[in-house]
């Protein structure tokens, strides 16, 4: 049969193919989506626009509502996450769902990947059809994100696509989790579905059924997820075709295009009231402390230092260019990204701050310019690359997007909006085995969205309740969660004070817990956290936030303790004066790896988990004195840290309460003012002692190859670097052979 | 002479309402400014205000009363606004920290979608219990309710005596797991009774295995806390409610409003059962119109000030939830399901000026009504400042004409905040702001109905609350339900509601019972015995409760519920077990089967999975006494044609893009049998109901409305 021989499903007897390279062409030569210089709905009928947003966005809402009750996953049920999204024809996404937002964008490079490679032809689009992807080549952020995507036909043309998302519990790697840390490449990171069909009138085909049910641990929550996500498309296809009886299909058509070019206009022109034009660099950095780690290939036990050079342009006229250029390379571990998946967390953060998200959809992705550099860990363009816990490098990477907002927000005097950054959502506990009740388990502990919000532009962060990806966050119930899964009893939950960066105002401290291991079988645990670089800084003066570290007991006394009734750690607290060292005996282990693979424990044995604070904004020696002693007071500082950062002499009383001595604290801190300023250099002196050892590539031999992959990437960047370094072209130390 | 029988109080915060029944079923409504200094004084105001229109006094009245019931938000107050009593807990040594990490979820429960998002805006709650009332000790009960560490007793008396040094004049007592095995706590207890002897100075203690033994820590630990602090100082506030009454000549005992939808005595061990009881009474006034109509499934929904709230009734059950929230504490208690979107008539508007579009609410002018009330300063307009402009809503009868108010300065407002951006005319938008309301109100019907996997046909709405008639004609249009149903009283239906519900109490536990697949008889006697034990237990302590009322010696009708779902899943479904006992294997099949069956129900879309087995998550025991409740009264229909002194005029009324003419009516003056057609507006002294164009309602022999399409 010849290919060529089906008819067009687009508009107007064109290809869907045709469209999207017309709509391409509109948009850049007229800087509008689609050409819309005018919006005659939005501008002339505005009321009869708010009326279709509503019905749209109810549709998606209610079926989101509707369908998670399916799934049997906590993570969909309980945690929210499952998204639904509508999309024109060419794959641009109109409006979405509440949910996991980050997928505004990805499932919309999932579509356009379909139509640039020609499945309009084969396999086809056909009333009833069904698509799936989890491919991060294709469009995705991890392969645990797994989409539905359903055609829409009007009258024998594509009007819409319809799309849900949920995030499955395992996908079968080599280590368990959704988020797996421990497969070197895609070929061990378990499942991947590129984008194909998977049914026709509205029925999965069973092969495809039991091909991803063989694959992952958890098979039946897999099945009920995917019943969630396509019983949502289906309900949102009958209210469109409801609404396009109601309302007209050349009004339904017309505003699926008005409403992202009013969300391009809407983000544009809150860019243009909230920021000043310039170019922001905000960089972060990420350890992965491999080298001495037993189970991996050579290749992947190494020492690697992510290189995010975040940086952002905003331009007079309210658009906005992003680049990740000078990035560092993708490396044989899980935690590189993909483009869609960067843009995605771009998006996240975006509508918790700037974005409106009321009229977030690709609108606002047409508003901002992005670049990632192939090769990088930002965008491999090799399909060896693993992706299956990007995460830990996007929340890493992208943490200085707040900072760059915050900088605007500063300038224009939207105060209550500034915000340092966060804290990431590491240690996360990730384990398997069989638990109490003696039944196998794959748990990954969402505790860990108990970590700190960065200091706010007037205010102090907030403690043990932000989590960067999902701001509805919710460390939930011992009881009804964590317990039930995990063959470990809670000793404590506590604030860990300390953790957020000190400031006029401080960030928001983490959660810490301390687990004891018990009525295991065959357990192992695993640390996931950044335990070498700060991943955050502070604002203004303020200091980036904890590093995480390791810290287990095993072979211990813990219930020779009980048996006594003698005192048990609740938290490791100061870790310079760890409580768990001090009541428990046993082999310690504590260090920086605070990135690990899974490692074996039996009864009695301890797992500490330090979740990371938020960085504090503006200079420590300026935050009121009562507010350190009320630190002091609820356990948010250690004692000698009062003096050490904020210069406050306080005094403990008879009963235990904190008093500040006024005189004593303005002479320390006219001291520490005063030791600040003979520590000082001038810049040119300190780049005279540091510039010799730069060129001499005196650095630790991680951080010198981030460098030299950097420079191999990116001409720009690396040419910017070695010329304020004053390093030679064809410096052995930065400029490894090239590749043969 | 008129008989008086039943009184239903709703003192809220700004009105305190009154409704009076009498032997014929006929009721009369009476209303006064709260007074939160002395709530009594208010309630007897408001008594006489609503008997003064059948010409009773209070003495005549009060000593003929057979039911007396409170509903309030007193509670609730206390609790939000800190103002409980100093509070002690003693908590599981790890957990100190508890209120101040609240789960992390209360930094954003209860605030709007947009600020839920913004996570500048999440702020931690200011805790109940300060940390230097909370003392650790170590202690664990492990998941399976096996001890893993024996209470540490030296660090249990040293807390107790620390707290009573404290001067804290009540203690929880909270552990980890303690609904599986309560041995902990209760020994706790004994060591702070003890300690408190030697001490000599007693304070009353609280457990959470007693007070609400279910699975959640945090919850539960809310709740437990809502009960010393809150619920229990304000146990002497009712009962000086009940002073008074009696002092006024009422015999009969004062009755409570419970969240799960009964009444409870003000001795009640737990008062925290009250702690939402206001828009309960909405709720159980439905299923009691229902029954006397002999609708079994409806939809309720009550559009106030401030929110829009649905509940759902089916099969004459309504829905109850676990796990509610209020202000911004999560729950663990069961209440009545209700779910809420603020899009009430106070509901604020405004522009946002980067994306260009209208925004209603969060925020509401509550009884600061809108820019049409000169005194109410208020800077925005509201939803019930779009209803003037369009002429839906009258400016002379604002309750009952007693608040004035100015059309002109509503459409300044409007004009100037919001249609001149748009360059559009102030009609245009006032309407297109009533339909975007009445959209968010049908996206939340859709989402509350076909989110429990329901059909609209199958379900009756009533509409109540002082908004609902005004909006009703549109928020219920294109949805196909059965019937829509307005009662003439719907402005004080909540009050009307409470003198409908019975006395009952409802005690729940969680279990974890596993009915595994294929398994055989043995195994299901098992679990029916575990059954059995824990309802046979949750049975004695309502049976304690209603003991703890002195002479009251009606029949007590017990049954019992357990709460089922596939094993591993998250949810749970609340099934009447058919029996109170489980005696036989076929009992627990039935019980499966009627899970299964209602499980289909609700999920049509998804397929059933027996091949999991199954688990009991909870069961409860609920014991109801029957009591008096109002019986509608009943007049015989006459012609469709209302009478032609019960047209009051007309007025032009801008109707989706253009003025119509709609005749108005007076609502007392229509008769049973009446039918009046659309465009036209309904009005009465406490409501104004509007009928659409094609649209008819017709009055019933109850005085209640039925809305339909006029073609058929």
């Amino acid at each position: 049969m010849d290919m060529k021989s089906k008819p067009p499903v687009g508009w107007n007897g064109t290809t869907l193919k045709e469209m999207l390279a017309a709509s391409e062409r509109r948009f850049a030569d007229t800087g509008h989506y689609q050409g819309l210089a005018e919006l005659p709905i939005a501008d002339r009928k505005p009321l009869l626009f708010e009326r279709l947003h509503l019905k749209l966005r109810g549709a998606l809402v209610s079926a989101r509502e509707v369908a998670r009750n399916i799934s049997a996953s906590p993570i969909v049920k309980e945690l929210g996450e499952l998204c639904f999204t509508v999309f024109t024809p060419e794959g641009d996404s109109v409006t979405l769902s509440t949910g996991i937002i980050v997928h505004v964008h990805t499932m919309s490079d999932v579509v356009k990947f379909m139509i640039r490679n020609d499945f309009e032809d084969d396999p086809g689009f056909a009333p009833g059809d069904i698509f799936c992807n989890n491919d991060v080549l294709a469009g995705n952020v991890h392969n645990c994100d797994i989409h539905t995507i359903i055609p829409f036909f009007w009258e024998g043309e594509l009007v819409s696509w319809i799309a849900g998302v949920t995030h499955v519990p395992d996908v079968g790697a080599r280590t368990p989790g959704s988020s797996p840390v421990g497969p070197m490449s895609t070929y061990d990171q378990g499942l991947t579905i590129p984008p194909q069909k998977i049914g026709e009138n509205d029925r999965v085909f069973r092969a495809f059924r039991d091909m991803y049910k063989r694959t992952s641990r958890t098979p039946l929550l897999l099945e009920l997820d995917e019943k969630t996500r396509l019983a949502g498309c289906v309900m949102i296809r009958q209210a469109i075709e409801n609404l396009i009886r109601e309302e007209g299909i050349d009004t339904y058509k017309q505003f699926m295009r008005e409403a992202i070019e009013q969300g391009r206009r809407s983000f544009i022109r809150r860019v243009k009231r909230m920021l000043v034009p310039g170019r922001y660099r905000v960089p972060s950095f990420c350890d992965v402390p491999w080298e001495n780690e037993r189970g991996h290939l050579p290749q992947a036990a190494v020492n690697t230092l992510m290189n995010a050079p975040l940086e952002f342009t905003v331009n007079s006229d309210g658009t906005m260019k992003t680049t990740l250029d000078g990035a560092s390379a993708w490396g044989f571990h899980t935690m590189n990204c993909s483009p869609s998946a960067l843009q995605g967390g771009m998006w996240v953060m975006m509508c918790q701050s700037l974005a409106d998200a009321e009229s977030i959809n690709d609108g606002a992705y047409f508003a901002m310019d992005q670049h990632f550099p192939r090769g990088s860990w930002t965008n491999p363009d090799n399909p060896e690359a693993g992706t299956a816990h990007a995460w830990h490098f996007l929340w890493s990477g992208l943490n200085g997007l707040f900072r760059f907002l915050s900088h605007g927000y500063h300038a224009r005097g939207f105060i209550e909006e500034v915000v340092a950054g966060y804290g990431t959502t590491t240690n996360i506990l990730y384990g398997s085995g069989l638990n109490m009740f003696g039944e196998p388990f794959a748990a990954t502990n969402m505790e860990m969205t108990g970590a700190g919000l960065g200091a706010r532009g007037c205010r102090d962060g907030l403690d043990c309740s932000y989590a960067m990806w999902n701001p509805e966050s919710d460390i939930g119930d011992i009881e009804t969660s964590w317990e039930l899964w995990e063959p470990m009893l809670y000793l404590g939950r506590t604030v860990k004070p300390n953790t957020g960066g000190a400031g006029k105002y401080r960030g928001g401290n983490a959660l810490e817990s301390v687990r004891l291991v018990w009525k295991s079988q065959q357990a192992v645990f695993q640390h996931v956290g950044h335990g070498m670089v700060h991943v955050n800084c502070g604002l203004f003066g303020g200091y980036p936030s904890n590093t995480g570290y390791r810290r287990s007991a095993h072979d211990t006394d813990a219930f020779e303790l009980i048996a006594k009734q003698a005192p048990l750690p609740t938290n490791d607290h100061d870790p310079e004066h760890s409580q768990v060292e001090t009541m428990i005996k046993g082999r310690h282990i504590v260090d920086d790896n605070a990135l690990t693979l899974p490692e074996p424990y039996s009864d009695g044995d301890l797992y500490v988990s330090v979740i990371q604070g938020g960085p504090g904004l503006g200079d420590p020696l300026e935050r009121e004195p009562a507010a350190v002693v009320k630190d002091l007071a609820e356990g948010h500082l250690l004692p000698r840290f009062a003096e050490r950062l904020y210069g406050v002499i306080a005094v403990q009383g008879p009963d235990g309460a904190w008093h500040v001595d006024v005189q004593a604290t303005a002479a320390r801190r006219a001291a520490l003012r005063r030791a600040r300023a003979e520590e000082s250099v001038p810049v040119a002196q300190w780049l005279a002692t540091e510039t010799p050892r730069v060129q001499n590539g005196e650095l630790p031999p991680w951080v010198r190859r981030m460098y030299q992959e950097s420079i191999r990437l990116s001409t720009d960047w690396g040419g910017e670097f070695k010329a304020f370094w004053g390093i030679a072209d064809g410096s052995a130390v930065y400029e490894p052979a090239a590749k043969k | 002479m008129r008989q008086v029988e039943i009184l239903g109080i709703d003192a809220g915060g700004t009105m305190t309402d009154t409704i009076f029944v009498d032997t014929q079923g006929r009721f009369t409504v009476g209303k006064a400014r709260s007074q939160p200094r002395d709530e009594a004084a208010a309630i007897l105001h408001s008594a006489e205000n609503a008997l003064g229109y059948w010409q009773l006094d209070k003495a005549a009245a009060l000593p003929g009363l057979k039911a007396n019931i409170y509903s309030g938000t007193a509670m609730i107050n206390r609790l939000v606004s800190r103002s409980g009593r100093a509070t002690g807990l003693v908590i599981t040594k790890g957990l100190e920290d508890s209120l101040r990490l609240e789960r992390a979820v209360q930094v954003w429960l209860g605030q709007s979608y947009v600020d839920r998002l913004h996570s500048v805006t999440h702020e931690h709650n200011t805790p109940l219990i300060p940390k230097k009332w909370i003392r650790g000790v170590r202690e664990r009960v492990d998941p399976l309710g096996c001890v893993a560490i024996p209470l540490y007793e030296a660090d249990a008396r040293q807390a107790v005596r620390e707290l009573l040094a404290e001067n804290v004049e009540a203690i929880c007592i909270c552990f980890l797991f303690s609904y599986l095995n309560p041995a902990h706590e209760e020994r706790m207890k004994a060591i702070a009774l003890e300690e408190m002897a030697a001490a000599g100075r007693s304070v009353p203690l609280f457990l959470s295995a007693e007070i609400h033994p279910f699975r959640g820590e945090f919850p539960r630990l809310n709740t437990l806390i809502a009960e010393a602090y809150a619920a229990e100082p304000s146990r002497r506030q009712v009962q000086l409610v009940e002073q008074r009454m009696k002092e006024s000549g009422a015999t009969v005992d004062l009755r409570i409003m419970a969240s799960h939808g009964g009444t409870i005595d003000i001795e009640t061990t737990q008062l925290s059962r009250s702690l939402v009881s206001g828009p309960i009474g909405g709720m159980v006034g439905a299923r009691h119109l229902g029954r006397e109509l002999g609708l079994a499934n409806l939809i309720a929904t009550d559009l106030g000030g401030t929110t829009f709230e649905v509940g759902v009734i089916t099969g004459g059950q309504i829905g109850i939830s676990l796990r509610p929230v209020l202000d911004h504490f999560y729950f663990n208690l069961p209440m009545v399901d209700l779910s809420s979107v603020g899009v009430g008539t106070g509901a604020f508007l405004s522009f946002d000026e980067y994306s260009r579009r209208v925004r209603i609410g969060p925020q509401s002018a509550g009884d600061r009504v809108g820019m049409c009330f000169p005194d109410g300063g208020c800077e925005r307009p509201t939803i019930t400042d779009c209803a003037l402009i369009t002429g839906i809503l009258s400016p002379d009868n604002f309750l009952g004409g007693e608040m004035p108010l100015s059309v002109e300065r509503a459409k300044q407002a409007l004009d100037a905040q919001i249609a001149s951006k748009f360059e559009r005319d102030v009609y245009e938008i006032a309407s297109g702001i009533l339909e975007m309301q009445e959209a968010k109100m049908r996206d939340e019907l859709r989402a509350v109905v076909l989110g429990k996997g329901y059909a609209f046909s199958d379900y009756a709405l009533v509409c109540y609350g002082g908004g609902g008639p005004l909006h009703v004609g549109n928020y219920t249009d294109g949805l196909g339900f059965e019937d829509v149903l307005i009662p003439s009283w719907a402005a004080a239906f909540s009050a009307f509601g409470c003198t409908c519900a019975p006395h009952e109490y409802r005690f729940d536990r969680s279990t974890l019972l596993v009915i595994p697949p294929g398994a055989d008889d043995a195994a299901k006697l098992a679990v029916a015995r575990a059954v059995n034990e824990t309802v046979a237990s949750l049975a004695e302590r309502v049976q304690r409760e209603f003991a703890l009322k002195r002479g009251d010696s009606g029949e007590i009708t017990l049954s019992a519920i357990v709460r089922m779902q596939y094993k591993g899943q998250v949810t749970d479904l609340e099934i009447v077990s058919p029996k109170l006992m489980l005696e036989s294997a076929a009992d627990v099949d039935a019980l499966v089967a009627s899970f299964e069956q209602h499980y289909a129900e609700i999920y049509t879309l998804s397929a059933q999975f027996p091949e999991a087995g199954f688990v009991i998550s909870g069961a409860a025991a609920v014991g109801s006494q029957r009591t008096t409740a109002p019986t509608l009264p009943k007049t015989a229909r006459g012609p469709a044609t209302p009478d032609p002194k019960a047209l009051k005029g007309k007025r032009p009324i801008y109707w989706k893009g253009t003025f119509m003419e709609a005749s108005i009516w007076s609502m007392e003056d229509i008769a049973p049998g009446n039918v009046v057609g659309g465009l036209a507006v309904i009005e009465d002294p406490a409501t104004t109901l509007v009928v659409p164009p094609g649209k008819l309602v017709e009055l019933d022999e109850y005085r209640i409305f039925h809305l339909r399409d006029a073609r058929g």
